[in-house]
């Protein structure tokens, strides 16, 4: 007998589970992430049932099991590294675990990108959807914060535009985002992820903080 | 689900990830074109196979279907897309405007308001807006890229010149988030000022082309005019026979050898909807 039928190989405490109906759950992450993409710094809840390996947060991996495959590299921060995450995320998505950044179709981070964020794709003038989507695991989000975004999606009427309060994330994070949207429409799209929350930030929002942020 | 041996939706799943993908960067760069790998449908290009492919990847067992073709819910196009879907995901199909959570559409935006909770995808022939004056991609693209849309106006400037006003009536192009200028896809410009700042997100889908594009809630979109020459919609003298509205989209329906015509609404659901609640046109001619 060899080991190959013997998935659970390698893993800590064993291969977790993926989607449980995978066209039906693939498609109402995707729409939740829609949503999300078409009404930036709106949060919202799924109600998907999965216990990812540690650290990975049940948003984040309902995010990649719905929509990567072996045609989108996932790059993964340092904190996530780990055999658990990366078999994980093979088994389930066919996706390769690339360590190059601008390689990555997506790449899942705790917090901040401890590397500069052109690292990732940008996209070029001509191809700007060839672009990395940057998932960031957050502390904590929540309507109402000190953030203030406005762009597409984001309706202007008498209080002008979305808060949101995103936890964990440095004012310098902001900075180096607004610095992207000179290159427009290069640029980086965002999903920030809590638990089984996720909020997404399209190239196009603007964000500014107005109270004394992090 | 009446179908048996498909996936859901039609779509096998890899290939619904690689067009929902698209979809996400398409609303990530409003009115951008987005390359996708499009596949081959049971009916042929120019019946919808774009629009098809971007609601079956979008439907979910819980979504609430209308198509229209030209406006209408029972034209031969809009019946067998919703009869499509009805089979191959189960789906509950309506007819008005107002219960469903995804309209396909081919030629025309409906009258009512679409609200938050909807998204419309339209069928899309041609995607590319500087095709008409610049055949080769390569050099479309780097037209996107480099906001060089001067011969865009140069186009409508020789309309002008020519007849005193800008002649195009459809496929009209706009300006998405003062950015791309994008295709509306072949709707009257009646419909290009219901684009502006909408509720829905509204997706595009060419399936010859295999491009999809899109434009997020709550997003400018602007067509292309001069300040001396503003941009103008229809308008008629006629009311709809039927329902004597005054504001919607008029066809003009030949009704005999003799040439005796009546209007009515294009959009069907608008114009039944105005009949059940007691408006009642002139019956249009003898």
């Amino acid at each position: 007998m060899t080991e190959t039928g013997d998935f659970s190989a390698g893993f800590s405490d064993g291969l977790r589970t993926g989607l449980a109906n995978p066209a039906e759950d693939a498609q109402g992450i995707f729409r939740a992430a829609l949503d999300a993409m078409s009404r930036p710094g709106t949060i919202i809840t799924l109600n998907q049932e999965l216990a990812p390996p540690p650290p990975l947060g049940t948003a984040t991996a309902a995010i990649l099991l719905a929509l990567a495959d072996r045609d989108t590299p996932v790059w993964l921060g340092t904190s996530l590294s780990n055999p658990d995450i990366s078999g994980f995320l093979r088994f389930h998505t066919g996706a390769a675990v690339t360590t190059s950044p601008g390689a990555a179709g997506f790449a899942v981070t705790e917090g901040v990108p401890d590397l500069p964020l052109d690292a990732f794709s940008l996209g070029e003038d001509e191809y700007p959807d060839r672009s990395t989507t940057l998932i960031m695991q957050v502390e904590d989000l929540s309507s109402d914060g000190p953030i203030v975004l406005t762009g597409p999606g984001i309706e202007t009427g008498i209080e002008i535009g979305r808060r949101i309060q995103i936890g964990g994330v440095a004012k310098s994070f902001w900075s180096a985002r607004s610095n992207l949207s000179a290159l427009f429409p290069r640029g980086l799209d965002l999903f920030f992820c809590s638990g089984n929350r996720l909020a997404a930030l399209p190239r196009t929002t603007t964000a500014k903080i107005t109270e004394t942020g992090e | 689900m009446n179908a048996t041996g498909y996936n859901f939706a039609y779509l096998d799943e890899q290939t619904k990830r690689m067009i929902r993908r698209a979809i996400l960067k398409a609303v990530a760069i409003p009115g951008y074109q987005v390359p996708f790998g499009g596949r081959e449908m049971p009916l042929p290009y120019g019946w919808g196979t774009g629009g098809i492919q971007v609601t079956a990847s979008i439907i979910g067992a819980d979504d609430v279907l209308k198509v229209i073709d030209q406006g209408a819910d029972d034209t031969t196009n809009a019946v067998n897309i919703r009869r499509f879907f009805a089979k191959t995901a189960g789906v509950t199909t309506t007819e008005h405007t107002t219960d469903a959570t995804i309209i396909q559409t081919r030629h025309r935006i409906p009258e009512v308001l679409l609200s938050a909770h909807q998204t419309i995808v339209y069928q899309v022939p041609t995607p590319e807006p500087l095709r008409w004056i610049e055949p080769r991609e390569a050099e479309t693209r780097k037209m996107h890229a480099l906001t060089e849309y001067g011969i865009m106006h140069v186009g409508l400037y020789e309309d002008i010149a020519r007849f005193g006003r800008v002649t195009t009536s459809y496929n009209y192009p706009v300006r998405v988030n003062a950015r791309y200028v994008m295709s509306p896809s072949p709707i009257p410009k009646f419909d290009n000022p219901k684009m502006d700042q909408m509720d829905a997100l509204q997706l595009f889908g060419a399936g010859r082309e295999k491009r999809v594009y899109a434009i997020p809630p709550h997003t400018s979109v602007e067509s292309l005019d001069f300040e001396d020459h503003p941009f103008q919609i229809e308008t008629w003298e006629e009311r709809c026979a039927l329902c004597d509205a005054d504001d919607s989209f008029l066809d003009e329906v030949i009704t005999d050898d003799a040439g005796t015509r009546m209007h009515v609404c294009s959009d069907s659901d608008y114009c039944r909807d105005r009949q059940e609640a007691g408006h009642v046109g002139d019956g249009g001619p003898e």
